[in-house]
């Protein structure tokens, strides 16, 4: 070749070497990592084949591009500066959305058939009845089911038809059911009062709030003798501003909203609490903030892959034992839940003398029937969000 | 392999180049390769698509070769008709096998089976590509290429692989062994490929957003009407983009290659006639057709009108067809029958003058709604929705104008070719090559931003 390299033929391959080979001594690492994981999981479910391994090297390549948050950041910017409500995905489900007040969402699109749901929840029901345990389905609203939220103009989410139609189904059904959204309104409780602003989740106020509105529900409807749960001014409030980026936020970038605050609630009071974990081997015994609060979680290396909301319990396990040692004498609470009930159970715990909780999304080793005859709970408490409900493994109450 | 992916655009092509220019003193090494990473390339959508590659690249040169050598004009159609049943076969199987035993089986009110066979990506495309090659060698307008490598080079080579266009042999038979690569070239091709890359990114994908959301309320019946027209409008631009996008890329990364492939698409949507649309639209299939189809049936040059009628029809029944295995395709390929027959027969463009150009709008326009619809019944009702009066408001509308207005107005002014009048205006004033480099640094940067942020990125091809 006789002519000279052009400049912006330099700067095209300078750019493309910089996000590719040349970032390889910063990314190779994390990317041959989690290329690892994705092939031994393959591996070990019997699934690898070629195919899957093509896609999971493109999964390794595409989380791990040099200067990848940066990027997203830049995009972030890019649609705050044009003032853009809609955040296109790769994925159509995972669009996020600007409302009104603030808030990053994900639609809900259509019904949902809870049918089968339904009809798996009476099956777990008279399981129960037969083993003389309580039970309590809880609805987990998520942010779309609470009319305030103030969509872009002409954008419809079916989260309140849908919670609707179940609370309807419930009460055709005769089971037991708790709706917080009634109590969340009657308390004057918005929206930005109970999510973060880039997360799905739930602030620790309301974990709060729930877990006493449960433990009142329970002794009401049961008559079992849980502890009062002391109010809010019982708890000193430890606040960290700015450090979270919730799962909507990091598809967006910190500059579309910001970060949320987040806010611990560490008890003023006695609290002697143990957790354990059997999947990780992790026993810890403390007091609250000690024993069920992963305060390593607030401060990931990586905004984007760190999970904040993981101070409560340090995310989803198949399976977790919370002991209330000064209760001694209360009575056993065994919950169903997915992510919302994280940042609820912690306090609930505080009622009971034991509360075990199983993900029957992660659960593999053995059935929940055979988990309810081993802990032989006083009740049942189903925490569930809709769309986890009404999924295959979130109803997987009884094995057939 | 898509080239919007990171693992293209930052692994794939900067290893290609590098190997390329490691080869650069061995040209034959070269070809070797290129034509590996092609087959690599095509590998990392389905590993074995590969397989199914290599019997078509085998089957292809062995028909070749076969014409080529015999001397009796019968045993060389001979291996014509074999090389036409094996690619035209190949592509009824993996494309059309399914469509057809489910209507035999509703038309005949029988229980039908369906092969679980996935559609090779870019099958029509490269099916294409390598018939024409056969074909020119049996016309003796190409010389036979006795390399398997070399012809497997042809057929495979990344570039336009998957999407197009679709190129003659002798296009680039001279380039396989005598190509020459500068940095002036790699310049101009790496130009047209940021060019590319921008208009899928930034333009394609955004229109996109609009369209399958007309198109998806139209499936729940939900669609309004401002909303349906807003749909097709953005379709009209999606698949332009989309596409073209698509052929610049692939014309750029050619070129950084040392091949010059042919232009594909000239502002079609400047058209004065349906017939000058398909002169500015997919170049290279309109011209497969017209030489591969058209022109052996008599053409335009036949003694009556109810033959140039039926040529016509057989040409646009093809295209309609090859374009995928569904009803709406082929009325769609009939809707420009109807009208290319009436412009040859009564010489309606001229007649209409200025006016042709937005009569044609129109009627491209309309065509997509057929092209882009999941079903004839969704194609039905989507016209309806468009074209009887409607006084539904329509919030989804505002919605949509509200967020992709400037993307609206961006894309078609480009797609009308006003802005590139002004560049070219721009450019005899000799601007500083500083500022069209800014351009393209600043479309580079944007597109990258989307890409590594992940979003909506639809492959529409897969029909193809």
């Amino acid at each position: 070749m006789r002519s000279t390299p052009k400049p912006y033929t330099l700067f095209i391959l300078t750019v493309l070497l910089i996000l590719g080979l040349l970032g390889l001594p910063w990314t190779g690492y994390p990317m041959a990592k989690a290329l690892y994981q994705d092939v031994l999981s393959d591996v070990k479910t019997q699934q690898f084949t070629p195919k899957h391994l093509i896609e999971a090297i493109d999964s390794a390549i595409f989380n791990n591009i040099t200067f990848r948050n940066a990027f997203i950041d830049a995009s972030g910017m890019l649609y705050h500066w044009t003032q853009r409500r809609v955040v296109p995905d790769a994925n159509p489900n995972l669009t996020v959305y600007l409302t009104n007040s603030g808030q990053l969402a994900w639609l809900n699109d259509g019904p949902y058939r809870t049918g089968p749901a339904l009809d798996a929840l009476e099956a777990l029901e008279s399981a129960l009845n037969e083993r003389a345990i309580h039970l309590l389905y809880v609805n987990a609203p998520t942010k779309m089911a609470l009319d305030d939220l103030g969509l872009p103009y002409g954008i419809k989410d079916s989260s309140v038809i849908n919670l609707n139609a179940l609370a309807q189904q419930m009460i055709l059904r005769e089971l037991p059911y708790l709706d917080l959204r009634p109590a969340m309104i009657e308390d004057g409780l918005k929206v930005n009062d109970i999510f973060y602003r880039t997360d799905h989740h739930w602030h620790s106020e309301i974990g709060l709030w729930s877990a006493q509105l449960i433990q009142q529900t329970l002794r009401e409807r049961t008559g079992l003798p849980l502890d009062e749960i002391p109010d809010a001014s019982a708890f000193t409030v430890e606040s960290y501003p700015e450090i979270f980026l919730g799962s909507l936020g990091r598809r967006v970038g910190t500059p579309y909203v910001g970060k949320d605050d987040v806010r611990l609630l560490i008890p003023q009071f006695d609290t002697d609490l143990e957790l354990h974990i059997p999947s990780v081997n992790l026993v810890r015994r403390g007091r609250f903030e000690e024993s069920v609060l992963f305060k390593n979680h607030l401060f990931p290396d990586n905004l984007y892959t760190g999970n904040a909301y993981a101070v409560n319990l340090a995310s989803d396990h198949a399976f977790l034992r919370i002991t209330n040692h000064l209760n001694p004498n209360g009575i056993k609470l065994l919950v169903i839940k997915d992510s919302y009930a994280n940042v609820m159970m912690p306090f609930l715990s505080l009622s009971v003398e034991e509360l075990v909780a199983v993900d029957l999304r992660k659960l593999t080793d053995r059935s929940l029937l055979e988990v309810i005859d081993a802990e032989q709970p006083d009740a049942v408490i189903v925490f569930y969000s809709l769309g986890v409900f009404v999924s295959d493994a979130g109803h997987r109450f009884i094995d057939d | 392999m898509l080239f919007t992916h990171p693992t293209f655009l930052f692994y794939f092509l900067p290893i290609t180049l590098i190997g390329y220019a490691v080869l650069r003193k061995h040209r034959n090494a070269q070809n070797v390769w290129l034509f590996a990473v092609s087959l690599l390339f095509y590998a990392w959508g389905e590993p074995w698509f590969v397989l199914m590659m290599g019997l078509s690249i085998f089957a292809n040169w062995f028909t070749a070769r076969q014409i080529d050598a015999a001397e009796l004009e019968n045993k060389r159609k001979f291996w014509l008709i074999m090389a036409l049943i094996f690619n035209l076969g190949l592509l009824f199987i993996f494309k059309y096998l399914n469509f057809v035993v489910e209507t035999l089986g509703s038309l005949l009110s029988q229980p039908t089976w369906q092969t679980h066979l996935v559609l090779p990506i870019g099958i029509s495309f490269f099916t294409f590509q390598a018939l024409s090659y056969v074909i020119d060698v049996y016309r003796k307008t190409t010389s036979v290429q006795p390399s398997l490598m070399r012809v497997g080079l042809y057929i495979a080579l990344f570039p336009q692989l998957i999407a197009g266009p679709i190129v003659r042999y002798s296009t680039i038979a001279q380039e396989i062994e005598h190509r020459q690569e500068n940095w002036d070239a790699i310049d101009v091709g790496l130009r047209r490929f940021t060019v590319g890359l921008a208009k899928k990114i930034l333009l394609a994908n955004t229109f996109a957003i609009i369209a399958d959301a007309a198109f998806a309320m139209n499936s729940t019946n939900t669609l309004t009407q401002p909303m349906a027209w807003l749909g097709i409008v953005a379709y009209t631009l999606q698949i332009y983009f989309d596409f073209s996008g698509y052929s610049d890329m692939a014309i750029g990364l050619g070129r950084v290659f040392g091949f010059h492939f042919l232009e594909n698409f000239n502002l079609p949507y400047t058209a004065r006639s349906v017939t000058d649309f398909w002169r500015r639209w997919h170049i290279s299939l309109s011209t497969w057709f017209r030489d591969y189809v058209y022109f052996p049936l008599g053409g335009s040059r036949v003694t009556s009108r109810q033959r140039l009628v039926f040529n016509l029809l057989i040409v646009w029944f093809l295209t309609g067809v090859w374009h995928g295995a569904n009803w709406t395709f082929m009325l769609w390929g009939l809707w420009f029958f109807v009208w290319i027959t009436l412009e040859k027969l009564t010489g309606l463009q001229k007649q209409l003058g200025c006016l042709g150009h937005v009569t044609t709008l129109m009627i491209v326009m309309m065509g997509w709604v057929g092209f882009r619809a999941e079903s004839l019944t969704l194609m039905m009702r989507y016209f309806g929705t468009l074209l009887i009066p409607s006084t539904t408001t329509s919030p989804r509308f505002m919605m949509m104008i509200q967020e992709y207005a400037i993307f609206l107005i961006a894309g078609i002014l480009l797609a009308l070719g006003i802005p590139q009048l002004m560049w070219k205006k721009v450019k005899a004033n000799k601007p500083s090559p500083l500022l069209s480099g800014l351009v393209l640094e600043i479309l580079l940067f944007l597109a990258l931003v989307f890409i590594i942020k992940g979003s909506y990125n639809p492959f529409i091809y897969f029909n193809f």
